[in-house]
């Protein structure tokens, strides 16, 4: 069986509009009903549900580990002080704080903590877990850079006021905090865990959440079981989960096929050929399809010759065929858009994206304007570009084809295929001129998207920087009514896309097929990659998963 | 003859010291981070600069070449390989809980291989130039010729496709389960003792064949003996001899073939311990891994030279 969600749909419901809402909750309605055969149904205790991720996570410290493969399989270990509701368009709801309440000035937050939450090994959860949670988040040496270059800006410090009461100061507003506190990574652990247990050890996983650690074969799987006590009564359904290391898609998708797993992937590892097979003989799978907070990326070392000059970057912006390339390197999967998610409400609508000449529907006039930028930026006989492709069929599909547009107006780009390794060795060093590859963030927020072009933070690999877009930056992340981050997120794209400071071609959409037995999966959105909802409500029809 | 078998003991310590340094530097030589890979080998390209230098630091990755290299060589010499740089376990443990996979792989792929060859080998012979001659050399050509990773996945697709079904994921070893571990082996097998069971064929063919034109079957025959007497008992027993020493040589090959059909069938060996090993640039592990397969080619090849040396006096003396 096939639901499919369209994505421009789910895009305009995103955007905020009531009615689209409503239409989307009707939509992911519609196809989980389709999907359970028609009529409500109790749900089914028992059942494991097994899955496939491409390797092996390196330790079980997810404030440490950014990587869905670590996200995956330890997140239902755990609980955030907020999360996501991923049946409500991801809508920020409280996990272990039953409320909270944000001072005027915005740089206070009071957490209420829910009471008699128990950890795994029977011991209480207090304010002092979440405050060592908290603290442990800012930390470089014990969280990833990805909460840390934005915790380090705003975190003031988290108090106590009682057991159950947390305070989170602030330095200034700041609109992303609550999203990250939401995201799959920024769980609550036990006070003191880090210090007392190695993070490769199985013992550091001690959470509160619906599953708990059952045993973990580096390299094969890892698995985990229903957590008897949880805190939500009757919560989870099914009896565990098991994450399989499974590198190679050919497989996945076999196993799948054979019943071997209960989906191909969270949020992933399904493709359209294969998608089109489930289709014509497999009446009982679901594919599941929605948008992706990741694209297709081309990213220009700005502090660089060619690239060091607007006119070549916007040559080669002007050049990219973004249908051709979505045919070719997504097989129709993917959607064009700006430099933040179109699916998110900040992503800006396709009239006004074409509005700017990268993006015209007359590709012949694109590539006149193209060679003519190229000749006057000095390079009226063509140029050579060394251009830097991570080896995997995601990657060098795509570069095949910026490759052909790119030859068009001049611009040659010499492919050099590395590794995962070498290629991000290249990366970090700054020792390219261009490469490609997925970019992906694990919180749709404009600050995660956008923290990549500010001046001087570490992820800012082109090396782009401008004062103008850093000041924007800066309000923005001060500012929590959406519509009004929206209105700076709109300037901020505006210089973006005059600057070009990476010519990415296309926003992927995420896949995954899974069976029907499956009941209360949650609709593909943007990082279901990370946010999937713990399996917490998911059941499977008669306690069989496949 | 002790004499012999001491220098060829002695001779084999430069060959591993040789090739253990080629395979530390050569891993040098290749660009490529672990610790990038700890920080986070998913789609963000953020990377904390002092976390960073902290791992390399925690790894050791900071200290001179010399340095790292005399404190691998000393610890290999006692059998201990360190701490894999991304498991964090003991290299050690992962051999001794890997080892046992491949080979029970191996043997089985080995069996397959030598029970396809030799009755394939001895029809193609007896059968020369006829259908099923030809079906042989086909069988055999393509034996050799495709790879044995597009082989496994054909396997693969044509087992669900025909079947809707694929090995067990979960291994089993044989002295626990033997018909788990039969299900799981057993097309792993296939795909590798494909490539062994084509060349013993094809030595089988040639060496029965020769046989068959000597004095003594000629003999047999003029004394009235049934066809399949000569062939089983006189010709096979004496054409075997090369098939035997060709399949010892190609175990060597099939081990090499293992790391990618353990890959493919997602068989928690050695060979896939290897393939995630250099895709995260896991030093100690490649080490180890190729330290014990250099030791297993030397050893065999040792043993060729002890038995050759019994065999012919002027290798001994040479």
């Amino acid at each position: 069986m096939y639901v499919f969600l369209p994505h421009g749909m789910q895009r305009r419901a995103l955007r905020g509009g009531g009615r689209s809402g409503l239409t989307l909750a009707l939509l992911v309605v519609l196809g989980l009903t389709l999907a359970s055969g028609g009529a409500a149904q109790e749900p089914s205790k028992g059942g494991t549900i097994l899955w496939a991720v491409h390797e092996g996570m390196p330790d079980f410290d997810i404030h440490y580990q950014g990587t869905y493969i670590a996200a995956q399989p330890i997140g239902p270990i755990y609980n955030g002080l907020l999360t996501f509701d991923v049946y409500d368009n991801e809508k920020i709801v409280g996990d272990l704080a039953e409320r909270w309440e944000i001072s005027e000035d915005g740089k206070r937050i009071t957490f209420a903590l829910r009471k008699g939450v128990k950890f795994h090994d029977g011991a209480d959860f207090t304010c002092a877990d979440a405050k060592y949670s908290l603290e442990k988040l800012t930390d470089p040496k014990r969280a990833t850079p990805l909460f840390v270059t934005i915790m380090e800006n705003v975190f003031a410090g988290a108090t106590c006021t009682d057991d159950f009461t947390l305070v989170l100061s602030l330095k200034e507003p700041s609109a992303v905090v609550l999203n990250m506190l939401a995201g799959a990574h920024a769980v609550m652990m036990k006070a003191g865990i880090a210090e007392q247990v190695d993070r490769k050890d199985p013992k550091f996983l001690v959470g509160t959440g619906p599953f708990k650690y059952k045993s973990h074969t580096p390299g094969v799987d890892f698995r985990a079981e229903r957590n008897p006590n949880y805190w939500k009564p009757g919560l989870p359904h099914i009896d565990g989960y098991q994450a399989v290391v499974m590198p190679d898609l050919t497989k996945i998708f076999a196993s799948f096929r054979a019943r071997q797993l209960t989906m191909t992937g969270i949020g992933r590892h399904l493709e359209k050929p294969e998608a089109d097979i489930l289709q014509r003989d497999f009446p009982d799978a679901v594919v599941a399809l929605g948008p992706r907070a990741g694209w297709d990326a081309f990213v220009m070392n700005v502090s660089k010759p060619p690239f060091n000059d607007p006119r070549v970057r916007k040559a080669a912006a002007l050049a990219t065929d973004r249908e051709k390339l979505i045919e070719i390197a997504a097989e129709g999967w993917g959607v064009p858009g700006g430099y933040i998610g179109p699916h998110t409400p900040y992503g800006l609508p396709p009239e006004e994206l074409h509005q700017y000449p990268q993006f015209g529907d007359d590709m012949a006039k694109r590539q006149a304007e193209a060679k003519r930028l190229l000749a006057e930026a000095g390079h009226s006989r063509g140029l050579e570009v060394d251009f830097l492709v991570r080896r995997g069929p995601m990657y060098e599909r795509g570069a095949l084809s910026r490759q052909d547009d790119l030859k068009k107006v001049g611009i040659n780009l010499k492919l050099t295929l590395l590794d995962t390794a070498a290629f991000r060795d290249r990366n970090e060093k700054g020792d390219f001129q261009a490469y490609t590859t997925l970019n992906a963030v694990n919180i749709d927020d404009p600050v995660h998207y956008y923290s990549r072009f500010t001046c001087d933070t570490p992820a800012n690999l082109g090396r782009y920087c401008n004062p103008e877009f850093d000041q924007l930056f800066q309000e923005q992340s001060r500012t929590f009514d959406v519509q009004k981050r929206a209105e700076i997120t709109r300037r901020m794209e505006h210089i973006l896309l005059q600057d070009i400071p990476d010519a990415r071609g296309f926003y992927w959409k995420s896949a995954m097929a899974y069976w029907n037995r499956v009941q209360q999966w949650p609709p593909i959105q943007g990082t279901t990659v990370y946010n999937f909802g713990k399996f917490e409500r998911v059941w499977c029809q008669g306690g069989k998963c496949m | 003859m002790a004499t012999y078998i001491v220098r060829r003991i002695l001779l084999m310590i430069p060959t591993l010291l040789g090739a253990v340094t080629l395979i530390f530097l050569l891993m040098r030589l290749l660009p490529g981070d672990v610790a990038l890979y700890i920080l986070g080998s998913g789609e963000s390209s953020e990377v904390n600069k002092e976390a960073l230098q902290q791992i390399r630091e925690d790894l050791g990755l900071d200290r001179p070449l010399i340095v790292q290299y005399g404190l691998w060589l000393w610890g290999a010499v006692r059998l201990d390989f360190g701490t894999s740089y991304w498991t964090r376990q003991p290299v050690i443990e992962e051999l001794k809980r890997r080892y046992p996979i491949t080979a029970n792989l191996a043997v089985m792929s080995l069996i397959l291989g030598t029970l396809i060859a030799i009755p394939v080998g001895v029809l193609s012979a007896v059968r020369q130039d006829t259908l099923a001659d030809y079906t042989a050399r086909v069988f055999v050509i393509s034996g050799l010729s495709l790879p044995n990773f597009w082989f496994a996945i054909l396997i693969i697709l044509g087992l669900v496709h025909y079947f809707k079904w694929l090995p067990p994921l979960d291994y089993a070893p044989f002295w626990v389960d033997p018909w788990q571990n039969l299900k799981q082996l057993v097309f792993p097998a296939v795909a590798t003792g494909y490539r062994l069971s084509a060349i013993g064929a094809r030595m089988t063919r040639s060496s029965v064949l020769e046989v068959l034109r000597d004095d003594y079957v000629r003999t047999a025959r003029a004394k009235g003996l049934q066809e399949f007497v000569i062939v089983l008992k006189h010709a096979l027993r004496n054409a075997l001899l090369p098939v035997i020493t060709i399949i010892g040589l190609e175990l060597l090959t099939l081990f090499g073939g293992l790391v990618v059909i353990e890959t493919v069938f997602t068989i928690p060996g050695i060979g896939r311990y290897l393939v995630d090993a250099i895709t995260h640039r896991d030093y100690p592990s490649i080490q180890a891994v190729v330290f014990m397969f250099s030791l297993l080619v030397v050893t065999v090849n040792l043993m060729v030279d002890i038995v050759y040396g019994f065999l012919d006096p002027r290798i001994r003396y040479g």
